[in-house]
């Protein structure tokens, strides 16, 4: 490499200075005997300075809004899949609660009657008739019949809800906040179910959004239903303990459906 | 990273959308230059800009326990850049914003036919706009480490970790762009311009 290559390769970083002391002095002698490179130290000077100076770019209108919608969406989904996650979670806590109460239950029998028979001779069993058998359920071990019926009626209540808003993002990402299941039709109309308790804040949210407006109520008396699972509890037989759990779990379900307000949304102008 | 920055990410992270949108705020502008002088093109632009903020969000636990935010955004900005342009590498589908030819042209008739002094902003912009097109003849990788030396000012040693790159190579490197941008313009007979 000749001198002036290898002078123009590094005065750049002289010019601000960051190029080594020898390299400095190199740079600094030469220029003031050749004026090839004193011309190119003047035309890299320049370019630098356009460069630090070149003008501002301006971000297009939609840049950000579009981000934000993204982002959005994405947040909406972390949710559901959360939420999602959280009710496998406690589904999975329940079913072992179940699980772990029934064998409770089955020793605690266990131990009753092995108790009983040692306090009364004649009921004291041969080894061969001991519970590894297989221990034979009477009525009343079913752990499920220590759940207490609902005395009230059991009413699921619709609204339908009309928002004055074009922003239907907004108002999914509402309804998704407290239900993560709440669907988003074709035809812009959101359904989704919401605990009464979070009702009042829930149409705050609204009202940040747009108008709102309930424009119809209406109610289901689902009693009978319900007390039908009960009769259907006593006609079904003891010792078939996943029916008779099922059957609960309706009747729990049921129950809790009574605490939810079911709500289809329109937002209008669509 | 500096304490907004962190307080916006903790509270993004307990669930607060807006905190996100003021990150957006902060650093959108930035993000969209590295990129657009990249590709010199606004649709591509935005593309990237976008695609680096949706990362930011669905990383923002990790990147809560980075030392700074800045730095990850231009890492992640020159990244995503730098694999879209070798990604459509031969499929010949990168395009420019500017008619660079055009641009040219109308830059020196305005200049040779002396007309009435243009005003200093015009001048700038015109500056500029040379510029800009020198550096989009430029390889992808010099361009980029002049965009983020001289036009978005960041150290050495910050371009070093956003390239992994060792700190002569980088030095290096930078020199050999700018001597190169240098080259074009001499090539372009635009250097008497600036």
């Amino acid at each position: 490499m000749t001198v002036c290559n290898d002078i123009k390769e590094k005065i750049s970083l002289y010019i601000e200075g960051e190029s080594e002391e020898d390299d400095r002095l190199k740079i600094e002698s030469h220029i003031t005997e050749c004026k090839i490179c004193k011309q190119y130290y003047n035309e890299m000077k320049k370019i630098l300075y356009e460069l630090n100076n070149i003008n501002e770019i301006d971000i297009p209108e939609n840049l950000h809004n579009n981000i934000m919608n993204e982002v959005r969406k994405i947040n909406i989904e972390q949710k559901k899949n959360k939420s999602k996650r959280m009710i496998s979670a406690a589904a999975c806590f329940i079913g072992m609660c179940v699980v772990t109460f029934t064998l409770l239950d089955i020793q605690n029998k266990k131990a009753l009657k092995l108790a009983e028979e040692a306090q009364n001779p004649a009921l004291t069993r041969n080894i061969e008739d001991m519970p590894n058998q297989g221990y034979e359920r009477q009525s009343g071990d079913m752990p499920a019949q220590s759940y207490q019926k609902q005395s009230g009626d059991i009413i699921y209540e619709n609204l339908k809800i009309n928002i004055k808003s074009q922003d239907i993002d907004k108002i999914f990402e509402a309804a998704v906040f407290y239900d993560p299941e709440a669907v988003l039709n074709d035809d812009n109309t959101i359904d989704f179910s919401i605990l009464k308790y979070d009702f009042d804040d829930f149409i705050k949210k609204l009202s940040d959004i747009g108008t709102a407006e309930i424009t119809d109520k209406s109610e289901q008396n689902k009693t009978d239903e319900y007390n039908s699972i009960f009769d259907e509890i006593d006609s079904t037989d003891k010792q078939d303990g996943n029916a008779i759990n099922s059957l609960i779990e309706k009747a729990f379900n049921m129950e809790m459906s009574a605490n939810y307000y079911f709500i289809k949304i329109v937002p209008e102008n669509f | 990273m500096s304490e907004s920055d962190e307080l916006l990410i903790k509270m993004v992270l307990k669930g607060n959308t807006d905190a996100f949108e003021s990150i957006v705020y902060k650093y959108e502008k930035m993000v969209y230059s590295i990129a657009y002088r990249i590709f010199s093109n606004k649709e591509d632009a935005a593309d990237i800009t976008q695609e680096v903020f949706i990362k930011l969000f669905k990383s923002l636990e990790n990147i809560s326990k980075k030392p700074n935010l800045k730095s990850w955004l231009y890492t992640v900005a020159y990244n995503a850049s730098i694999d879209e342009i070798r990604r459509r590498k031969g499929k010949d589908t990168l395009s420019s914003d500017e008619d660079i030819k055009g641009s040219e042209e109308s830059f020196i008739n305005t200049i040779k036919s002396d007309a009435p002094t243009p005003e200093e902003n015009t001048l700038n912009k015109e500056k500029s706009r040379i510029i800009q097109n020198a550096l989009s003849s430029l390889n992808e990788k010099h361009k980029s480490l002049i965009i983020l030396r001289d036009i978005n000012g960041l150290s050495y040693n910050e371009i070093s970790e956003i390239t992994n790159q060792s700190l002569g190579t980088v030095k290096s490197g930078i020199s050999r762009a700018r001597k190169n941008l240098r080259d074009i313009l001499e090539k372009n007979g635009e250097l008497k311009y600036l």
